[in-house]
């Protein structure tokens, strides 16, 4: 049987009914998978047709309960969707960013364009921004414990399985993480670092309202959410520098224009590391004009950089 | 609401269109107080849209009439009636429409249609999804204008890991987001080869007068180093607290021991990346091999040290 038509199949199979199943069901029902003398042959078969399928558009969804065996299932478009009664307006603005805001990473918006009117211009510049790899699924699935504020369950990082209260979905410079409630704490994790993900059916479980004190992890800098006490510390940039150095400074800091055109930030570092890594980027057309500990600090950090029996 | 900056071309299109096709008659005094854009530019970003083939079907048009006072909308696409979206779809179209919000938090009509779409998706909790992009940085939307009409450019550049200033002549291709940071990918005249740009890292840009012809498959702008063959080899030693490094640097880690510390192989063309990295590093690094770069750690350290007065 030719590839087209075991994925046709496969599609039908999976389109006829709201049943999840198994890989061992769908191998059962397709005689193609079945026919395979090595059962590797048709276990890497199927993982290239899946994913065939979903290039092309088809959300093929698998789930995965505790230790039992993986199940799939083909999404059905979203009823509610259908019913956002967009303007023609906001219409050509979705149909405008969508194209041309081209995402990187497993998003792939072609057939979302078609759906809103639109083809892909090819003639003007698109302005791409790489959002990095998204697991649509994973995503997917912890949007859905959010909403129904349902516990989750994953692996991270090879620590003990880990039960949260998810919160939100981030991109923060193409990175995507999850925030989450852990025993009362606020943590992020990385999603591609989380497996074995679990959704709890039993909602409502929780408030989605966050702990409000402290900086936040994903809008703060590096240097403002350490453990270190904080030191509220002044830094000077040159004027000669201050047109590069202004694009570049976060917007949780106090900054100053001075009359010779030079620029004054105050910040509160709790993460002496990420501040000094951070300020070294500029090298020497900026300094720590205050507190002197900082400065002597700045001083001690730069003398470790070249002292390499002290490592 | 006035924009005091002129829109860039996506500005434009997210703001300038969605509320024509809302209003269909307006005052052109009006569209310039609003936007700050001439009858003139608007017509060349409709001709753009239908040049392009922006609409599915080719009857699906976008044509003004400017009379003495007025903009006419004569013809606007019929959109379909309900999208329809896959949960997949409606998510990828979701994280581009917040993206580009990011970048024009102005744009109204987007702002509602993101509402909806969020609403939709997941309504028990609409502000789960978040996007914070780079921040917006100059040039970026002038550049990508630059990049449609095929305009070459001078730029005046300061390099990011020299810190000198030159100025070069660019054909841009492309404006791109990566890392959170902004860059240009374009073929510098100057250089004789396709070049990125850091956009913070330019300080003016102007069109030469000149326009350029784009290969027919534009090359994607690179996201890893590619080694040259009269590259610096560098060893680093890196302890735990900066072993995110060989994460965002295209490093080989050669070993790591029992206690994390790692020794990772890294290559360029010019050993003050290497040095810089070093110096912001501090103790949590050191050039294990790598002589050049050693020279050059020794240089900006003494540049470092000096502005704080220990010149010895």
């Amino acid at each position: 049987m030719r590839k087209r038509e075991r994925l046709l199949n496969l599609l039908c199979l999976l389109w006829s009914s709201k049943h999840r199943f198994t890989r061992e069901e769908i191998f059962r029902r397709m005689v193609p998978y079945r026919n395979y003398a090595n059962p590797e042959t048709a276990r890497r078969t199927f993982e290239r047709d899946k994913k065939t399928l979903r290039q092309v558009g088809f959300d093929i969804q698998t789930s995965q309960l505790d230790e039992g065996p993986a199940t799939y299932t083909l999404a059905q478009p979203n009823n509610a969707l259908g019913e956002m009664q967009l303007s023609d307006s906001e219409r050509m603005a979705l149909a405008v960013s969508v194209a041309m805001v081209k995402l990187g990473g497993a998003l792939s918006v072609d057939r979302t364009l078609v759906k809103l009117g639109a083809g892909l211009p090819g003639g003007m510049a698109a302005m791409n921004v790489d959002m990095g790899d998204l697991e649509t699924e994973k995503v997917h699935d912890l949007l859905g414990a959010v909403q129904s504020r349902s516990h989750i369950f994953f692996d991270y990082k090879g620590s003990r399985r880990k039960q949260v209260e998810p919160l939100r979905i981030v991109n923060r410079s193409g990175q995507w993480y999850l925030q989450a409630r852990e025993e009362q704490v606020v943590k992020t994790f990385r999603i591609d670092r989380l497996s074995g993900l679990y959704v709890s059916p039993r909602e409502d479980m929780y408030d989605l309202a966050l702990s409000s004190e402290g900086p936040n992890i994903l809008t703060a800098e590096p240097w403002e959410f350490g453990e270190e006490e904080a030191i509220e510390t002044t830094v000077r940039f040159d004027a000669e520098a201050a047109w590069y150095v202004r694009p570049r400074l976060p917007s949780s800091v106090g900054i100053k224009e001075e009359d010779d055109g030079s620029l004054t930030v105050v910040t509160a570092v709790t993460n002496r590391a990420a501040f000094f890594f951070w300020m070294l980027d500029f090298v020497a057309d900026g300094e720590i004009v205050g507190p002197d500990s900082m400065r002597r600090a700045m001083v001690e950090w730069v003398m470790q950089s070249l002292g390499g029996e002290q490592k | 609401m006035t924009y005091a900056q002129p829109l860039g071309g996506l500005g434009r299109l997210l703001m300038v269109i969605p509320w024509l096709i809302k209003e269909r008659v307006v005052p052109i005094r009006e569209m310039e107080r609003r936007f700050a854009i001439k009858p003139e530019q608007l017509v060349k970003d409709m001709e753009a849209l239908n040049e392009v083939d922006f609409f599915v079907s080719p009857e699906q048009r976008f044509s003004v009439e400017i009379t003495g006072e007025h903009v006419k909308v004569m013809e606007a696409p019929e959109f379909p009636a309900t999208p329809g979206f896959l949960p997949f779809e409606a998510l990828g179209c979701l994280v581009a429409a917040k993206a580009a919000l990011e970048m024009n938090p102005e744009a109204s009509d987007l702002a509602s249609a993101v509402e909806k779409l969020e609403k939709a998706m997941i309504p028990n909790a609409a502000k789960a999804l978040r996007i914070f992009s780079a921040a917006r940085a100059p040039w970026v939307n002038q550049l990508r204008e630059w990049a449609t009409d095929r305009r070459v450019v001078r730029l005046r550049y300061r390099s990011t890991d020299k810190g000198e200033i030159s100025d070069r002549e660019v054909e841009p291709w492309q404006v791109y987001q990566w890392m959170g940071t902004w860059y240009l990918w374009g073929f510098s005249r100057t250089k004789g080869e396709p070049r990125r740009y850091r956009v913070d890292g330019i300080q003016r840009a102007k069109p030469t007068g000149e326009g350029f012809r784009p290969p027919r498959r534009v090359p994607p702008p690179p996201t890893t180093y590619r080694r040259g063959p009269n590259d610096h080899r560098v060893v680093f030693l890196i302890r735990p607290p900066a072993r995110w490094i060989t994460e965002h640097y295209s490093m080989q880690v050669l070993s790591e021991d029992p206690e994390g510390v790692a020794t990772a192989e890294f290559y360029t063309r010019d050993p003050r990346v290497a040095a810089r990295l070093a110096l912001r590093l501090g103790p949590n690094i050191h050039i294990v091999e790598g002589s050049a770069a050693r020279r050059e750690l020794a240089t900006l350290a003494a540049a470092v040290l000096g502005r704080y007065g220990c010149s010895d």
